[in-house]
């Protein structure tokens, strides 16, 4: 192969002497080719590009004249002259080419059936049928004429460079209605595409609506399947630029090649990012050879001469972007640091006035201005710069770096104010707050004492206060306060300061009641700022107002998104029950706590109350490896016993000494849980003793206790009766002990005056029971049947069905009677008393009713059933010693 | 040739690049040797590896070369080719919990204020901390340290201006390791630097920035069998 033919073929275009195409197709190639990851193939390419560039003259100089008829002849030929020579285009054409070659029989048809009037010659001279692909400027056989018009638009468009930048031009013609046809839609991509790959120095909003249209983006897929890899991912590039270099500045000088300009300045950009720096250079210096004045280029040059630390070049950019275009923020920004870091502010401080007025409260640019006034020693406004822009942009630590140099500065210029005038007080207090801020509290404590004769005012006592207190002489500070408040109050009504400042010394001291006096009156008297909101939050928390205490420490956060106000937070919904809310305020803390273990255990308590288990074993676990404490085992081990995993809580709780009431009913959960009766038993009434005003330590140990049927029950049920004598449950208890034990006469004082309380419908079955047995007793066999029938419906069974047998033989009904007996021995074959009864009824029942009434009412030798005032037996209540709610917020 | 006065000074300007991490050791400046008896432990071994000189030298090749600086400087790169507005429509654009968003903010906020260098302060003053750790610890000899404190003083004394654009610098750089924006952070670094910066004993107040620095001694040579 000759190295002609290898010229042309490198660059993927037919021999031509047109150079812009020679440098369009360049250029498209520089983007694949990298010298980094390809230098022989860079190498080839840029030998390539010098030697078509020569070859083309000599082909322009031949041809003249013959051009236009050559491109001609080509297009009717059918040849494909564009297709084949763009370098991005390759292959995407040819797999375009074959997506129509089989797509096209349904192209005809939907061609056919969309417009019938059509030439038939056009549907048959589809590109895909004749293997070729044709230019637009040179249409081909097989192209429709509305796809030909389009293209021939979209080419006038773009060679017309006032047109390209045009963007209503664009719109015109990407938003006709043509394109709404997708058909023709699908027809143009392919051929749109191809011009695209030679034609893409285009403005960013025109490639943007083209991925409006086509859906590039969105399906990237889909654009490979229509172009190389290459060249999709140059497209995508195009459309997702984050950085829009503008067009509109180049000349409109017919010996000017705006595609050339471009393309330097693109690929400069793209060297620029990628870090070769030099390189990108020499592309921008020989942009600005052709056009200097792009503000875009000279921007970009000027950023790479800076990190090059060629600064002198760089400034001569800036200045001239601004001679040209004095409204560029960049430039202008960029410039005033330059001049700062060479000492010449006062020409840096007009500039930085601009930038402002372009973009007011811009922190970078109130920095510069800071760094300025310091320079023009204008110290007390640089102070404010700085902290105007610290508020903007609080984490910048050049910002507190810079406030710490000036706040040093202004003192020294104070301290000479005050060597002159002692007695300007204004300036005292000034430096002293200053010495504050520098943690300097000897030189404050000293600047405030030093010059009695000129007095205090009640902001230098105050201000004397915090310093001694930050020396750690709160005894001398208090009274500093006192008086900082009493003089605010003599000299004038607005005490605000010191008002505040003793807030918060006594909320140090934990005089929270004399706090929040303090502070809601220095907040009266217009007082602001997180400290103050937070100290309220800390005084109405502490009251138990949670819900007030919240609004305030929301509005600390809002001054200032510290760590310590989020923990704070986390407390107060804790104390909520809000304990879904708490996790996140307290990660925030995690982040900045030096001793973690109280939020990973309130963590870990959050997430146990809201049911995630696992969190919450997580977090407990790591708090209890930093902390035996009780508090972390007594969480750990309820923690256990919400997972039934009972060996482990009991495991847990089982050593810690002088277990306290809490701790001991979680340890007799577990034992009880686990079977251990005795064990559970001690617990629940060491804890019972340990707290006689719990109740529900004294409900733990007397259901244990009754269960068991001991007397002792009765001592914790009359307790827990004294305070609650509704408790249905508790009286049941006492109920039974109280027969288990004879105490007939006091049960059934128990059960009369619990009848007289309860309305007959909320009458618990038990009772219903008893005052049926105690009825049957006293032979009242009708009342007997009424209350057992009760008891019965309700689901009392065994005894209560065997009474009411009784009950209800006795008042005439011997088959009900009958029938309930026989229903209990068959329950329970061994009960020798449900037999004897049995057997006495049917024995009885021989004898009819009649006679038995003429019999007259029985007694007890005539008819001696064993009445037996057996107890029924309760099981404790199977409610664990923990708030068991879980808590969605 | 340097007198014995100077030569000093300039190997404790060269160890005050260490300063911040001396300071929260609780060191005292000047920094002596003979004074630092902060708990190095197995420090170095468990964060970087180090367990004799040749790595000792392969740590400071690699903080010289840059450990974070490289990606501050990628990110600079990117953003260098936009425009202001650009690069703030850009990072407005990045899901604000992520790394990435906040990488790109920290070097957005820094970049037009950092010389060149970028964060480089950042690897170069752990690296003058991790050397007298190196040295405390026996891995190397007062005369290696010096060697490895004066190669870092001299591209820390042509990369920045002053001590508080050092301090920018080598903060903007932890911030970036941390990926840490919060106001807190930026007030817990404040507070390792104040002490530095106003401080009445601070050797960066008392030593200026534009000191003489001799020509920094070979760099220690280990052959394999040393290694």
């Amino acid at each position: 192969m000759s190295m002609d033919t290898e010229v042309w073929q490198v660059l993927g275009l037919a021999p031509t002497g047109d150079a812009r195409a020679i440098k369009r197709a360049y250029a498209a190639l520089l983007k694949q080719t990298s010298p980094e990851d390809d230098p022989e193939g860079f190498q080839r390419l840029r030998e390539a590009y010098d030697e078509a560039l020569k070859q083309a003259k000599a082909i322009a100089a031949d041809a003249t004249g013959e051009a236009d008829g050559a491109a001609g002849q080509e297009a009717q030929d059918g040849r494909p002259e564009r297709g084949a020579r763009l370098p991005a285009w390759g292959e995407a054409n040819r797999l375009a080419l074959r997506r129509k070659s089989r797509e096209a029989p349904e192209e005809s048809e939907r061609t056919e059936k969309r417009d019938p009037s059509e030439p038939a010659t056009r549907r048959q001279e589809q590109p895909g049928a004749s293997g070729t692909a044709s230019s637009p400027e040179a249409p081909g056989a097989g192209r429709s004429g509305e796809v030909e018009t389009f293209m021939r638009r979209l080419h006038s468009i773009y060679n017309d460079y006032a047109s390209r930048i045009r963007i209503e031009a664009w719109s015109e013609l990407l938003e006709s209605g043509q394109l709404q046809d997708l058909a023709f839609k699908q027809e143009i991509q392919p051929e749109l595409l191809r011009f695209l790959a030679a034609h893409y120095q285009l403005p960013l909003p025109v490639w943007r609506m083209l991925d409006r249209l086509f859906y590039w983006t969105e399906d990237e897929i889909g654009l490979t399947r229509l172009v190389p890899p290459e060249f999709a991912a140059f497209v995508i590039d195009s459309i997702r630029q984050p950085s829009e270099l503008r067009f509109e500045f180049l000349p409109a000088a017919p010996d000017f090649d705006p595609d050339e300009f471009l393309g330097l300045r693109s690929r400069g950009a793209s060297l620029l990012r990628s870090g070769r720096l030099r390189e990108a250079v020499e592309d921008f210096d020989r942009a600005c050879e052709m056009f200097g004045f792009d503000p875009d280029l000279l921007r970009l040059r000027a950023t790479a001469l800076h990190l090059l630390g060629e600064d002198l070049r760089a400034e001569e950019d800036w200045r001239a972007i601004l001679h040209s275009y004095p409204g560029e923020r960049d430039a202008l920004l960029r410039l005033a640091d330059r001049l700062l870091d060479t000492e010449r502010a006062s020409e840096a401080l007009g500039l930085i006035r601009r930038a402002l007025d372009l973009l007011p409260n811009d922190p970078a640019a109130l920095l510069a201005l800071a760094r300025c006034l310091r320079e023009l020693e204008c110290f007390a406004e640089a102070r404010q710069s700085c902290e105007l822009a610290l508020l903007l942009e609080p984490s910048d630590i050049e910002l507190r770096i810079r406030l710490l140099e000036l706040r040093e500065l202004e003192l020294e210029g104070l301290l000479r104010v005050l060597k002159r005038y002692p007695g300007d007080r204004e300036a005292r207090f000034a430096a002293g707050e200053l010495l504050l801020e520098l943690e300097r509290y000897e030189e404050c404590e000293a600047l405030m004492t030093e010059a009695p004769l000129y007095g205090l005012t009640s902001g230098m006592k105050a201000l004397l206060g915090r310093a001694l207190l930050e020396l750690d002489r709160a005894e001398e500070a208090a009274p500093l306060f006192d008086q900082a408040v009493e003089t605010a109050d003599s000299e004038r009504p607005d005490g605000c300061y010191a008002k505040l400042r003793r807030g918060l010394f006594r909320l140090r001291l934990r005089d929270l009641q004399g706090a929040e006096a303090d502070l809601l009156a220095a907040a009266s008297l217009g007082a602001g700022g997180h400290e103050l909101a937070a100290g309220l939050a800390v005084c109405a928390h502490s009251a138990r107002r949670c819900e007030e205490a919240l609004a305030y420490i929301d509005e600390a956060l809002y001054g200032k998104p510290d760590s310590r106000y989020h923990h704070f937070r986390a407390h107060i919904l804790y104390d909520l029950k809000r304990y879904e809310e708490a996790i996140a305020p307290l990660d925030l803390r995690l982040d900045f706590e030096q001793e973690p273990m109280p939020v990973f255990w309130m963590k870990g308590v959050c997430h146990m109350k809201i049911g995630q288990y696992e969190e919450a074993m997580e977090y407990l676990s790591r708090a209890r490896s930093l902390d035996d404490s009780v508090t972390v085992r007594y969480r750990l081990a309820e923690l256990y016993i919400r997972l039934e995993r009972y060996e482990e809580a009991a495991a847990e709780l089982q050593d810690v000494p002088n277990k306290d009431d809490a701790l001991l009913l979680l340890l007799g959960y577990a034992c009880r849980k686990l079977g251990r009766r005795g064990d559970a038993l001690r617990c629940f009434v060491d804890a019972a003793n340990l707290a006689p005003r719990d109740l529900r330590a004294a409900r733990f140990a007397l259901d244990e206790l009754a269960a068991g049927g001991d007397i002792a029950a009765l001592t914790y049920a009359e307790r827990i009766l004294e305070a609650s004598p509704d408790d249905i449950e508790t009286q049941m208890r006492r109920l039974s002990i109280l027969f288990e034990y004879g105490r007939t006469a006091e049960a059934r004082q128990a059960l009369a005056e619990m009848l007289d309380r309860v309305s007959p419908g909320g009458v618990h079955p038990y009772i219903r029971h008893y005052a049926g047995t105690l009825l049957l007793d006293r032979r009242e066999y009708a009342q007997a049947a009424e209350q057992l029938q009760y008891a019965y419906d309700a689901g009392l069974r065994d005894d209560t069905a065997s009474l009411l047998s009784i009950a209800r033989f006795e008042t005439g009904m011997a088959d009900e009677a009958l029938r309930l007996a026989r229903e209990v021995l068959a329950a329970e074959p061994e009960h020798a008393d449900y037999r004897a009864r049995l057997e006495r009824m049917e024995g009885k029942s021989k004898t009819s009713g009649i006679l038995r009434l003429l019999q007259g009412r029985p007694n007890r030798e005539s008819w001696p059933f064993s009445v037996k005032l057996r107890p029924l037996l309760f099981a404790p209540r199977d409610e664990p010693p923990y708030d068991t709610e879980v808590v969605w917020t | 040739m340097m007198d014995e006065s100077a030569y000093k000074r300039a190997l404790q300007w060269a160890m005050a690049l260490g300063a911040p991490l001396l300071e929260s050791n609780d060191a005292e400046p000047p920094y002596a040797f003979e004074d630092c008896d902060f708990g190095v432990g197995g420090m170095l071994e468990e964060q970087w590896g180090v367990t004799e000189a040749y790595d000792v030298r392969n740590l400071a090749e690699r903080m010289w070369a840059g450990m974070h600086n490289p990606s501050f400087q990628e990110i600079r790169l990117l953003l260098g080719g936009m425009t202001l507005a650009e690069r703030r429509a850009y990072i407005g654009r990045i899901d604000r919990n992520t790394d990435r968003y906040a990488d790109f903010y920290t070097v957005n906020l820094y970049m037009d204020r950092l010389p060149p260098a970028g964060i480089a302060a950042w690897d170069w003053g752990r690296l003058a901390f991790y050397v007298r750790c190196a040295r405390m610890t026996g891995l190397i000899g007062e005369a290696e340290e010096n060697a490895y404190l004066l190669n870092t003083a001299l591209r820390a004394r042509f990369a920045y201006r002053s001590w508080p654009d050092y301090a920018v610098a080598y903060m903007a750089g932890r911030q970036f390791w941390r990926r840490d924006i919060s106001e807190e952070w930026s007030e817990i670094n404040l507070g390792q630097l104040r002490s530095l910066l106003i401080g009445r004993r601070s050797l960066w107040r008392e030593l200026e920035w534009e000191i003489d620095l001799p020509e920094p001694p070979n760099l220690p040579e280990y052959g394999r069998d040393e290694r």
